[in-house]
């Protein structure tokens, strides 16, 4: 009985612990951990390339098969979640070797997002104009901008997933204002018509 | 304002002198606005760069673009302060909205810089990815000080039928997208090669700068709305009331032709982000693109993105047939944006087209897995 105690305990744990999202990767992938990567899911991770535009790879093409928190290029796996841009691009280089072609586009601004930087200067995130999104650049200077990739590969594709879904889109574009209200115009119209009225009138009587 | 007795004048002049313009023939007006050659276009030297002011240009030289840019600078800075010390006024000194406008008001510059010599700009859009969400509408809007009150927006959406692409039947009030069978085509200025509407302008106010893009000047235009009428894409916008764009939305990175805040029954229209691009930068419409459907760069330039596009996947421009030589690039690219409406969006074959499910073994030794999943979640439309 308490041996069973013991084993819900440490099974709850582990559950609760694989699940939260700050959770630490070593916990488990320790370098003593002899993990075999010929192998297409992890079900902890949510992950199965049985199925989405990458059947066909297996872990290993990607991740490091003894140590899956290393990738191939050496690079480090952040969860999506916690990856600055800085650290997703470190990806790039990995998705370039079997998309040579994509990843020149990406590179000249052909494929994918540009931004710009500026010396000194940070960009803002911002919602205005009916909720849309827009990058507002802090520049102190907008001069010698320099024109680049706006975001890595692995923002815009899931790796596991990689056909990019539609977003929502934004609310259909306003009408023009109604003009300025006229009332100077329209009653002088109808005084003049009125007076245009009683003179043709009088004119007549007097005829 | 001193311009404004002036444009009293001139807006009596174009009524005079409308017979006169009329009178001129088609053809000779063609002749009039030609392909600019080298010769034409003059050139001078800014710290070291080679610069051209464009013959259809009223400025001549440089010193009076910048004598331009200061008076607009001053202008547009003593409306931000209005409106800055205004909402100061309304939520106190020491809010944090008071001091963002305060910031924007002392940022604010408006530049003047000129075409480089070389330079011709052009934007390519993939209609296979665009997905309709007027993003780059609304980002056009806050990036180039529009009026938020009259509703003018520089870039429309509309939604094409997908097999017959046909304006007749254009839907631009679409609340759900993208649809399989439909096609979505952001319009906007096409920055001309020919641009029909500077060729109307009685005052010259609006001309093609060097780089190609066609600049409005807003203290020279009469409002006379002859350029709206002749554009054949509908870009081009008039103010109805003052422009009033309040300091804390305001953008500060100002070009004298581009987003500085433009005057009452004034034309205003696509720059292709002048402020941005004559710098260096990239336009706000092709930064926010959530599916990265646009590419803009320079079209004789080697590495251009431009030429890469055009070179592989060839491409279409709107209106033909008007003559006007677009700068515009529409094409198909590689990949479609799974619409709303797909079957199975996470396969090849989303479509759902009947009989290719047998085809969708691409995919090496793995191909026979996956063809089954697609089947078994039933692709038949």
């Amino acid at each position: 009985m308490r041996k069973l105690a013991i084993l819900t305990v440490l099974l709850v744990s582990a559950v609760a612990f694989a699940y939260t999202p700050a959770y630490p990767c070593t916990y488990c992938h320790t370098p003593w951990l002899k993990l075999d990567g010929n192998v297409k899911s992890a079900p902890i991770h949510k992950i199965n390339l049985l199925e989405g535009a990458h059947a066909g790879l297996y872990c290993s093409n990607c991740h490091d098969p003894q140590d899956p928190i290393r990738l191939i290029n050496g690079a480090i796996v952040v969860p999506r979640e916690l990856a600055s841009p800085e650290q997703m691009m470190q990806y790039n280089t990995l998705c370039a070797t079997c998309h040579p072609r994509t990843y020149a586009d990406y590179l000249i601004g052909a494929h994918g997002n540009t931004t710009f930087t500026c010396e000194g200067g940070k960009a803002y995130f911002v919602y205005g104009y009916k909720g849309s999104p827009y990058w507002y650049h802090d520049c102190p200077e907008y001069t010698n901008l320099q024109t680049v990739p706006g975001k890595p590969c692995t923002f815009c594709h899931n790796p596991h997933d990689p056909v990019k879904m539609a977003a929502s889109i934004m609310p259909p574009p306003s009408d023009r204002p109604k003009p300025y209200p006229q009332d100077a115009i329209l009653n002088s119209l109808f005084f003049l018509m009125a007076l245009a009225t009683v003179l043709s009138v009088v004119a007549y009587i007097k005829k | 304002m001193p311009s404004q007795s002036r444009r009293n004048l001139l807006k009596g002049l174009a009524a005079a002198g409308a017979v006169g313009v009329m009178s001129i023939s088609r053809d000779k007006v063609g002749e009039v606005f030609h392909k600019l050659s080298d010769e034409e276009l003059r050139s001078y030297l800014v710290e070291g760069e080679e610069y051209v002011i464009s013959a259809q240009s009223p400025y001549k030289t440089p010193e009076e673009i910048k004598k331009l840019a200061e008076s607009k600078e001053k202008y547009a800075k003593q409306k931000c302060w209005e409106s800055a010390n205004e909402i100061c006024g309304r939520l106190g000194e020491d809010s944090p909205e008071c001091a963002l406008a305060k910031k924007h008001c002392e940022k604010l510059k408006v530049k003047w810089t000129l075409a480089k010599k070389g330079v011709r700009w052009a934007m390519a859009l993939d209609v296979n990815k665009c997905i309709g969400c007027r993003r780059c509408a609304y980002a056009c809007v806050q990036e180039n000080n529009v009026d938020r009150t009259q509703g003018i927006e520089w870039i429309k959406v509309v939604s094409v039928h997908r097999e017959e692409l046909e304006l007749l039947g254009v839907d631009l009030e679409y609340v759900k997208a993208p649809y399989k069978d439909r096609v979505y085509i952001p319009v906007a200025c096409n920055q001309c090669e020919y641009p029909p509407c500077i060729m109307v302008c009685p005052v010259r106010a609006t001309w093609q700068e060097a780089d190609g893009i066609v600049v409005v000047d807003s203290y020279r235009c009469i409002g006379c709305r002859y350029c709206m009428t002749a554009c054949p894409y509908g870009a081009r916008h008039l103010n109805w009331k003052p422009v009033q764009v309040d300091a804390l939305t305001l953008n500060p990175n100002m070009h004298v032709f581009g987003n500085v805040p433009r005057e009452v029954h004034t034309v205003e229209k696509c720059t292709w982000c002048i402020q941005r691009t004559r710098d260096g930068g990239t336009t706000a419409c092709t930064e926010i693109c959530p599916v990265g459907a646009r590419a803009f760069g320079n079209l004789h330039d080697e590495n251009s993105p431009i030429l890469r596009i055009i070179k592989e996947y060839g491409a279409f421009v709107l209106k033909p047939g008007a003559g006007t030589k677009p700068r515009f690039f529409y094409y198909f690219g590689p990949a479609r944006t799974p619409p709303i409406d797909a079957v199975n969006p996470k396969s090849s074959n989303w479509l759902g087209m009947p009989g290719e499910e047998g085809g969708h073994g691409g995919h090496g030794g793995e191909g026979a897995m996956g063809g089954e999943h697609n089947m078994g979640h039933g692709g038949h439309a």
